[in-house]
């Protein structure tokens, strides 16, 4: 057996129930003519709506017994509500505002102020009193021991400041001296290593030139020995 | 029958009047009914919670804001009613000893019936509205507070599903 095109599922059930346009219901008709499956499938869908539409015909055979019994089982229901609704909204808008105004009796009964008690008054306001004075008067004193405090710690400062000064300065003045004469030791140190450095240069300059002068003395005594030829023939 | 108007009839019911009710009873009774079978899915239950709906709408008419919706307002009960319904049968159906399948009528559908109360109860209730009551998508969607395209949309699903139980029981319809 032929089935239905699958893509054509839709469009033969929407034809079938009427919700396609003109157009789209044309393109499904010059489809089913040339597809037997999809004929055969719209075939048992008219054919399921029919069986459909007879059952409910069936069941609703029964429509008017089924009515009776309703109404023959309301006449033993007493309606919960006899008021009109204007009247029940009315009603409705009432109980509010007696709500309303019995909340506000309760609230204000429960809020409502008391008898004065003038002792408990005074016992209230002076444990008050205190209670909010304490705190600033505490304080108050905390801060004339800071500054008396700080004063005095002001003072032993001014002195200690001066005393190590004078120490510093003093310090100062003998490192100062000291230093002077430690500078001069080493200068004069420094200049006799110098001196002696110059000294002894000369010393050793001075055996030099005499081993030159003595050394080319003997030489040109024998060179003038060897050309002076009477003195050599004497001396033969 | 009488002639007044559902607005009329809810105030004579506001004020006791159980003619006037009574009225609106076999005015409304069927699409009430229908809504109950089409989310209970079987004619037993349907009856009993439609007419405890009925019941509660006198006990509650007072309460309708607007008198000319009487039709919604009854509806919205015995849609709630029915969703309560399956609930506590669901309920009950875990703690309870399984009750007996309703009596079939060995007639002609009995098969589309079990298919029917074998689909879905948001498939189901459309369904049955839209062939038990005139196959008028509008009606459907105004007493289900859907729009249309979303009643076609339930439509083409549950009548898709339905034709592929039946198909494959091999029960065409």
């Amino acid at each position: 057996m032929n089935r239905f095109c699958p893509d054509m599922q839709d469009r033969i059930v929407d034809t079938m129930l009427g919700a396609l346009d003109e157009h789209e219901a044309r393109a499904v008709q010059e489809h089913l003519a040339g597809c037997e499956g999809c004929r055969r499938y719209l075939d048992d869908l008219k054919r399921q709506g029919d069986a459909l539409a007879g059952l409910g015909d069936r069941i609703a055979v029964d429509a008017d017994v089924r009515q009776e019994k309703v109404v023959q089982a309301l006449r033993e229901v007493a309606p919960a509500t006899r008021i009109a609704p204007i009247l029940s909204r009315f009603a409705r808008i009432a109980a509010a505002a007696v709500l309303i105004l019995g909340a506000g009796i309760v609230i204000g009964r429960m809020t409502a102020p008391r008898p004065v008690d003038v002792e408990r008054l005074r016992a209230d306001l002076e444990a008050s009193i205190v209670a909010s004075l304490k705190p600033a008067v505490q304080e108050s004193v905390l801060a004339g021991l800071d500054e008396r405090l700080a004063a005095a710690l002001a003072g032993n400062d001014a002195n200690l400041q001066a005393e190590a000064a004078e120490h510093i300065r003093r310090e100062l003045e003998s490192f100062a001296s000291n230093s002077e004469d430690r500078m001069d030791r080493r200068f004069a140190e420094l200049i006799d290593a110098i001196e002696a450095a110059r000294l002894t240069d000369r010393r050793q300059v001075a055996r030099a030139l005499e081993q030159i002068k003595a050394q080319t003395g003997a030489g040109l005594r024998s060179v003038a020995a060897l050309t002076n030829p009477a003195q050599a023939t004497a001396e033969n | 029958m009488d002639e007044r108007c559902d607005k009329d009839l809810v105030i004579a019911s506001c004020g006791g009047d159980r003619t006037a009710y009574a009225c609106l009873v076999r005015r409304h009774y069927g699409h009430v009914f229908l809504v109950c079978l089409g989310v209970l899915g079987n004619v037993h239950d349907a009856e009993d919670v439609a007419q405890d709906a009925m019941i509660q709408g006198f006990r509650r008419i007072g309460q309708i804001r607007d008198h000319d919706q009487f039709g919604g307002w009854i509806i919205a009960i015995a849609r709630n009613l029915s969703i309560n319904h399956v609930r506590k049968r669901k309920a009950a159906a875990k703690t309870l000893i399984p009750r007996p399948p309703e009596h079939a009528d060995q007639g002609d559908g009995e098969e589309l019936r079990r298919a029917v109360a074998r689909l879905p109860s948001d498939l189901r209730l459309p369904l049955v509205m839209y062939y038990f009551d005139g196959r008028d998508v509008k009606t459907v969607a105004r007493m289900l507070e859907m729009s249309p395209s979303g009643v076609y949309l339930k439509l083409r699903t549950a009548i898709k599903e339905l034709h592929e139980m039946l198909t494959t029981q091999g029960d065409r319809p």
